[in-house]
């Protein structure tokens, strides 16, 4: 993880010390502009920087044209990109590997000649941004003229890794008003209070619960019915404490450049009901299928049958991309189903409304419910399926 | 309260909190180089597995030295056990450990010391060690071990190379050309970059200042450790001071023979025992075995550039041999050349400086625990050998051990 090593701890200090020594204005812009071109380019390396660099310059001019065509055809080279960088061996594994096994092996090795060994450096960020940059601006928002705003808008290095995932009209006059002022005591605070904050939620508690979970797991069916249970839970704050480490950490180091970035959690293990669930978790990713896949694709404007539809389509599409495998494509489809139901139970005749009335009255089961879920969810998301379901049948009391 | 704390800072000044946060970053730095000057292992016999870099803890330079400061006076003749498990002593318990029957047999002019880690190559903790205190103990000799014709990669090895890597970057070792070249060779084999070679002597430079590696070690010694590892896998040991594990490696001469020489790892360890000689030696064109000229040349380059040529004459090197279970189970063939590799060894290390050494003869498949480590009576013969060796090399260096 770059933000734990001590080349990102040295550069983190060093770009911030002298950018508020940069003077104010333009000379700020650019110099963090260098500051994140070199960040990229060491941890990408200069062959992985080229398809940022394409897809960056695609999307600047496709933005400027203010071309309803060429936005369009810019979104879908953004999205080809994505797919193809990081599910094209997937995607042959599951669409042509049932019907040609010989050609899929061929495509396969072909596309492996193509591709670096790895995706670039946080290919699934920068397209998202992307595409909510050319959608945006396709639908009128005004494009960003100045190369060095939209450079930055693209690989800000705090968020570049791990997000969050940013929308332009609310990150670029941070930036200007983060390059046109002094140094504030209460960002620096705020900021450290983060950094500090996402490394004891990283280091001492993930990393730890990581350790914990990696030597249990094996040992899950001779654990107690209880013991099973918080194994479930060491699960999901495993999660929730390594990812909402590394935002912590992003949003405290954008904070130290006087910039803020939109939050992305918010005590979601607190949530009561799997909507409020997704209004906490992973915040920017959620609201980025809610606005990019979900409501264009009519959301729940065209009855039920298409609104239960779109659900499962963006969260199929949420689950795929956290990577390319059939467990996080069913993990997404398993909080689509959820959300359905938690959306449309109150409607089952007779059923509905009895239920409706005991989960209003008291939020307490409502929220084991939801939390319950979600936790076997994560086991969908972490364990191959076969074995997510044989640990969540032990956790019903099976033998 | 706790959500309260952990929502941004409206209940608190943020000037005070940036305060707090520069006199605690101040505080640690303090207690770090505190830490640096004090022995804080006051039962040392060895690093043994919860203070290694095996449970996450790395021992700083600075740890080590004060270790070797608080038990030894410069006009004694220091020994620095170097290499892997079987100088450590794995298969000995601390109070049958074959260092102490050394530093029983060498007497009080010279003070012992083990810095062999499990894993270790032969250049790595006490090696590095004993360049730092060169000077400030220049009566010293390193005992460090090797298989017959097999030098380490200078620099040490993955696990502990930091050692080394951290003395480098504080600008304690010997600035020796032919390592520094090999270094530079690695980094460009393993395509480290300019940043990151600039990144690590960032890193020693700052921590030589503030003192981290030290404070954080000191913390986990004698406060809390904060880091879950395989060996101590339960959260109440999570958080453990590391000074709370005892050593517990046992002694393991009770176990019957039919325990450490376990039949279905025969061919296993047969085909490692044969390696120790077939990976290095073949028939010479007019009789008899040769080192393969490669693995000579390799050997060449990279004995010779390990260790600064001012230090090589006070370094012996132990060609540790496999048991005798094993060896007797060779063909005749294979155990000549295995003959031959050790002697060979012996002169190859020799011929580049170091002084070289293998077991006495009466090494027996009771003394081992298996096919290297040595049990009790195998430590206590392994320590007879070397004092003589040591005490040999103290004379031909003209050391004057000093009793009190």
């Amino acid at each position: 993880m770059i933000f734990t090593t001590h080349w990102f701890l040295l550069f983190a200090v060093l770009a911030i010390g002298v950018y508020w020594a940069v003077p104010r204005g333009q000379w700020r812009l650019w110099y963090l502009g260098v500051v994140c071109v070199f960040f990229h380019t060491h941890f990408a390396g200069p062959a992985g920087v080229v398809p940022i660099v394409v897809l960056m310059a695609v999307t600047y001019f496709a933005g400027l044209s203010r071309n309803r065509v060429a936005c369009a055809l810019a979104i879908a080279l953004c999205v080809a990109a994505l797919v193809f960088y990081k599910y094209m061996v997937f995607l042959i594994g599951a669409a042509v590997q049932p019907l040609s096994p010989a050609f899929a092996a061929t495509l396969a090795e072909g596309s492996r000649k193509l591709m670096p060994g790895l995706p670039p450096l946080a290919v699934s960020f920068f397209t998202f941004e992307f595409v909510h940059y050319l959608y945006d601006v396709r639908r009128g928002g005004e494009p960003l003229r100045s190369p060095i705003k939209f450079v930055l808008f693209s690989i800000f290095f705090p968020s570049l890794v791990a997000g969050p995932i940013k929308r332009y009209m609310q990150f670029v006059p941070e930036l200007e008003q983060a390059a046109s002022r002094t140094i504030s005591s209460s960002d620096m605070a705020e900021g450290l209070r983060r950094i500090g904050l996402g490394f004891f939620k990283k280091v001492l508690l993930a990393e730890n619960l990581t350790s914990w979970i990696e030597l249990t797991q094996p040992e899950f069916s001779q654990l107690s019915l209880f013991g099973r249970w918080i194994f479930v839970a060491a699960v999901a704050l495993r999660i929730l404490f390594d990812f909402s480490g590394y935002s912590d950490i992003a949003i405290g180091c954008a904070r130290c450049l006087g910039i803020r970035l939109p939050e992305n959690f918010n005590w979601p293990y607190l949530a009561s009901n799997l909507q409020q669930f997704w209004q906490r978790w992973h915040i920017s990713l959620s609201s980025w299928i809610r606005d990019y896949v979900y409501i264009p694709l009519g959301g729940n404007r065209h009855g039920f049958a298409r609104k239960l539809t779109n659900g499962l389509i963006a969260f199929g599409l949420c689950g795929l991309w956290h990577g390319p495998a059939w467990n996080f494509v069913l993990w997404g489809l398993f909080h689509g189903v959820g959300l359905a139901v938690a959306n449309g139970y109150e409607k089952i005749p007779k059923i509905g409304p009895v239920l409706k009335v005991f989960f209003d009255r008291d939020v307490a089961p409502g929220w084991m419910l939801t939390q319950s879920y979600v936790g076997i969810g994560w086991l969908l998301f972490f364990y191959p399926v076969p074995e997510a379901w044989r640990m969540t049948k032990l956790l019903v009391g099976a033998t | 309260m706790i959500q309260r704390f952990l929502t941004p800072l409206g209940w608190l000044n943020p000037r005070w909190f940036l305060a707090g946060f520069g006199a605690a970053f101040v505080l640690m730095s303090a207690l770090g180089h505190l830490a640096r000057n004090k022995d804080y292992h006051p039962q040392f016999k060895r690093f043994h597995s919860m203070i290694s870099p095996e449970t996450a803890y790395r021992p700083t330079v600075a740890e080590m030295c004060s270790i070797v400061r608080a038990r030894c006076r410069k006009d004694q003749v220091l020994v620095l056990i170097a290499g892997n498990s079987i100088n450590y002593g794995a298969g000995q318990s601390a109070d049958k450990l074959w260092t102490d029957e050394l530093q029983r047999l060498l007497g009080a002019g010279y003070c012992v010391i083990n810095f062999a880690f499990k894993g270790a190559s032969s250049v790595d903790g006490g090696v590095v060690i004993g360049e730092v205190l060169r000077n400030e103990y220049p009566q010293q000799i390193v005992v460090t071990n090797a298989a017959p014709v097999q030098p380490a990669e200078p620099g040490g090895s993955g696990g502990y190379g930091y050692l080394f890597r951290e003395a480098r970057g504080k600008g304690m070792l010997v600035n020796w050309a032919p390592r520094e070249a090999r270094l530079e060779e690695w980094n460009r084999i393993h395509e480290i970059g300019t940043s990151d070679v600039l990144c690590e002597r960032l890193v020693n430079r700052l921590d030589e200042v503030v003192a981290f590696r030290d404070f954080w070690n000191w913390m986990s010694h004698e406060v809390v450790f904060t880091i879950s590892v395989p060996l101590n896998p339960r959260f109440p040991h999570m958080l453990r001071a590391k000074k709370s594990f005892k050593d517990t490696d046992a002694d393991a001469s009770v176990l019957p023979l039919s325990q450490r020489y376990r039949p279905e790892n025969l061919e296993m360890e047969l085909k490692i025992t044969r390696a120790f000689s077939e990976a290095v030696c073949e028939r010479a064109p007019e009789g008899g075995w040769r080192v393969r000229p490669l693995e000579e040349a390799k050997f060449t380059r990279f004995a010779s550039m390990g260790v600064p040529d001012s230090l090589k004459r006070r370094t012996i090197v132990i060609l540790s041999q496999n048991s005798p279970h094993y060896l007797a189970r060779l063909t005749k063939e294979e155990r000549e050349r295995n003959d031959f590799a050790y002697l060979a060894g012996i002169e190859l290390w020799k011929a580049n400086g170091y002084h070289a050494m293998t077991y006495a003869p009466g090494m027996t498949a009771n003394d081992f625990v298996d096919r290297t480590h040595l049990v009790a009576s195998g430590g206590r013969k392994l320590a007879s050998a070397v004092a003589t060796e040591v005490r040999a090399l103290a004379a031909t260096l003209k050391y004057l051990p000093n009793s009190p």
